[in-house]
């Protein structure tokens, strides 16, 4: 097999992304090196990218690694490396999906959590802190959570949504109107 | 974007950089992977691993062989540390048929001590146990098809193996992460009246105990204390130091009884738990035990105690035997409880819908072309789209809606596709024409040349030609003549211009403009003296 993957083809993300802290690796099969390189550029976003889905950090922790370990172990299935970014993505957010699945009904049973009060900093300049945003964008449904995060966080045009979701870019718009309104409210209310 | 999109951006923004990873990458090569104690003070554990690894680290850790996905054995070991971090790790697959599918075998790394009375004072080798208390006791025993099962339990060191021989069977098992721990021996082929020694010893202590339990006649009912007899000190080459008794609560001038009580019980479908409560010694263990799983509490200075026994992965239907022992009491209260989960919630009814199609989005890649396709039909059947370069299937969903996106590879430009979308609940078929658009042939640049710059003739003649989109008509124009030319299919053009009546010395510009393209070239063109 004779594959090419450049790491620096796919460009950082927003909000945290480090752009070029890793090594570049061109030209290389060796998953390991592939798998390192991925690492170190993607690990921080799908932590991040996987909290919005699931609203809950340590979860999100748990659900990018083991979207690494599938990529890890199909590393020699993929046909195309340049794609792995999608791939990558797209396993976060199933991953995400089966674990609020399982989660759900194990939680309908558990006391709430107590909501953490916000910080004087938070009520002074009237933020919307941390938790509520996880938990205002985790409430939406998968396909609106998915298609808003990664328009407005991923900076990610409707036809590579459309592309990325397998869904049609009409959907994808739908999706991302249906769940800004819904987070207008959520946390329009609260600013 | 709007007011509110750029604030979510903003929001979002923030969001993320509040979330700081932590980053393991070994964790991803070596498939081990740590866990914290989440918000609740629980811990969860790797889906990928499976109920395996999540039994063995709730008994404290160790190691236990099982049957791979896909063939072969695997191994997975788990430890913990005393701030509750669990780090569970899965060695590679063999495939060694004969491998014994035996469980529990490596210690798991100590925590550090916590502050104990020291009872014991061991012999060198063994610092790092020697301040936990050991202890044996007899829990519940019953006679089942001619075999004695018997229930011990105790208190060790964390992770401290502790095993229980007998000339009729052995076993062992390895304490939790709070020392305790507990065991099932099952003795077959006891002859009836055999008194029977069993010796529980521990891994990191020379600490020994000694039981006798006698095999009775199979059948009293009205006898339900346990067949068994206090522990006795080992005898003679035993090793030294003997094994202190525990230590035991403060004695409250009036003792309580140790009761036992059923409290509320609640069967979901994942978990079945059972609340206990009662009454001990003040101060002293209450351990509820089941084979899956075990809970333990504390009188409390009342007398009274409660616990929540909690159970994940039991079978419906399964009895459930539990044990309820007190450190301050050889009573054992014993309870089967069945495993009943309620009955899931009925699915409404689907709504049957007429099997609709309508085309979706359309989107033309290099190497495919994608087409949606989306419509209603009846909830759980399949809709298919199939044509010659591909097909695709979905499963209508609970309300009768549904959408696919048929993928179609390696269609050339400007062919016709047919696709046939059916439903498995419906003998209506549609079909549906997808046009692949040609490629656009490349963009034809508007380029101009001109033959001369200057010319003794009179009038003067020029030639002009370049490239056009073809069809695009080229204007020459300067105030000693103009003219017009239209550029051929294969967008070439090229034209040849008199000027008239220009002095001699005189230099004029000549344009060239394309009606198809914003850009003109200029030319210059001087009549010289033809006798100079």
């Amino acid at each position: 097999m004779n594959l090419v993957w450049t790491v620096d083809s796919s460009p950082p993300l927003p909000g945290g992304g480090e752009p070029d802290a890793s090594p570049a690796l061109h030209a290389t099969t060796d998953r390991d090196e592939g798998m390192r390189a991925l690492y170190a550029r993607r690990h921080a976003d799908m932590v991040r990218f996987a909290a919005f889905l699931t609203g809950d950090v340590t979860t999100a922790e748990d659900v990018a690694q083991e979207a690494f370990a599938r990529v890890f172990d199909a590393w020699d299935r993929i046909d195309d490396l340049e794609r792995i970014d999608a791939y990558l993505k797209s396993t976060v957010v199933n991953l995400a999906n089966g674990g609020r699945r399982k989660q759900g009904v194990a939680e309908r049973f558990t006391p709430p959590r107590l909501r953490l009060v916000p910080s004087a900093e938070e009520n002074a300049l009237g933020r919307v802190g941390r938790d509520d945003v996880l938990a205002a964008v985790a409430a939406l449904p998968l396909r609106q959570r998915a298609c808003v995060v990664m328009r407005y966080w991923m900076r990610m045009t409707e036809s590579e949504i459309a592309e990325s979701l397998e869904l049609s870019v009409g959907s994808v718009r739908t999706h991302v109107k249906r769940g800004t309104e819904t987070l207008r409210k959520q946390l329009g209310d609260q600013r | 974007m709007n007011d509110f999109d750029t604030q979510l951006t903003a929001l979002l923004d923030d969001t993320a950089a509040q979330i700081d990873p932590r980053p393991n990458f070994d964790a991803v090569r070596s498939n081990t992977m740590t866990f914290r104690p989440d918000r609740r003070g629980g811990r969860r554990f790797p889906r990928s691993l499976g109920v395996a690894a999540a039994t063995i680290a709730l008994l404290g850790g160790g190691v236990a062989a099982f049957d791979a996905r896909g063939g072969g054995r695997q191994t997975v070991s788990t430890s913990s540390d005393p701030t509750g971090t669990v780090t569970v790790e899965t060695t590679p697959k063999t495939t060694v048929a004969d491998e014994e599918p035996v469980v529990d075998k490596a210690p798991m790394p100590v925590a550090d001590p916590v502050e104990t009375d020291k009872v014991h004072d061991d012999g060198p080798g063994d610092d790092a146990a020697v301040d936990f208390p050991r202890s044996a006791h007899l829990g519940a025993s019953e006679l089942t098809e001619g075999t004695m099962v018997q229930k011990l339990l105790g208190q060790a060191a964390p992770g401290e193996t502790i095993k229980a021989h007998s000339e009729f069977g052995s076993i062992y098992t390895v304490a939790d992460s709070d020392g305790k721990w507990k065991l099932v021996l099952r003795l077959t082929d006891v002859p009836v009246g055999t008194v029977v020694p069993v010796r529980v010893t521990f891994s990191r202590s020379p600490s020994v105990f000694e039981f006798e339990i006698e095999r009775h006649e199979p059948k009293v009912e009205e006898d339900p204390e346990p067949v068994v007899t206090t522990p006795k000190p080992a005898p003679e080459p035993v090793v030294e130091p003997k094994p202190q008794p525990q230590p035991k609560p403060p004695v409250e001038p009036t003792p309580v009884a140790f009761t036992v009580d059923l409290g509320w019980s609640y069967n979901d479908d994942v978990y079945m738990k059972q609340g206990f409560h009662g009454s001990a010694p003040v101060g002293s263990a209450v351990s509820v035990n089941s084979e899956w799983g075990a809970v333990h509490a504390t009188a409390d200075a009342k007398g009274n105690w409660e616990t929540l026994l909690k159970l994940t992965d039991v079978p419906d239907g399964t009895v459930v035997h539990v044990w309820v022992v007190s450190s301050a009491s050889d009573h054992v209260v014993e309870y089967d409880l069945v495993r009943d989960r309620p009955d899931p919630e009925p699915e409404p009814e689907p709504e049957a819908k007429p099997f609709k199609v309508e085309l979706g989005a359309f989107y033309d890649g290099d190497a495919y072309m994608k087409q949606g396709f989306h419509g209603t039909g009846t909830p759980g059947s399949t809709v298919r789209a199939s044509s010659d370069f591909g097909a695709a299937e979905t499963v209508i969903g609970p309300k009768g809606h549904w959408e696919l996106l048929l993928k179609m590879y390696d269609v050339p430009g400007g062919s016709s596709v047919g696709v046939l979308v059916t439903n498995s609940a419906s003998d209506a078929a549609h079909d549906f024409t997808v046009v692949r658009p040609e490629s656009e042939p490349e963009p034809i640049e508007f380029t101009a040349n001109a033959a001369l710059t200057e010319s003794d003739a009179d009038p003067m003649v020029n030639e002009y030609w370049g490239t056009a989109p073809a069809g695009a008509v080229i204007t020459i124009s300067s105030a000693y003549g103009d003219g017009q030319v239209t550029a051929n299919g294969d967008g070439v053009w090229d034209a040849r211009i008199e000027f008239a009546s220009v002095p001699v010395g005189e230099t004029f510009t000549v344009k060239v403009k394309s009606s198809k393209s914003g850009t003109f070239h200029s030319f210059s063109f001087t009549r010289v003296d033809a006798s100079s």
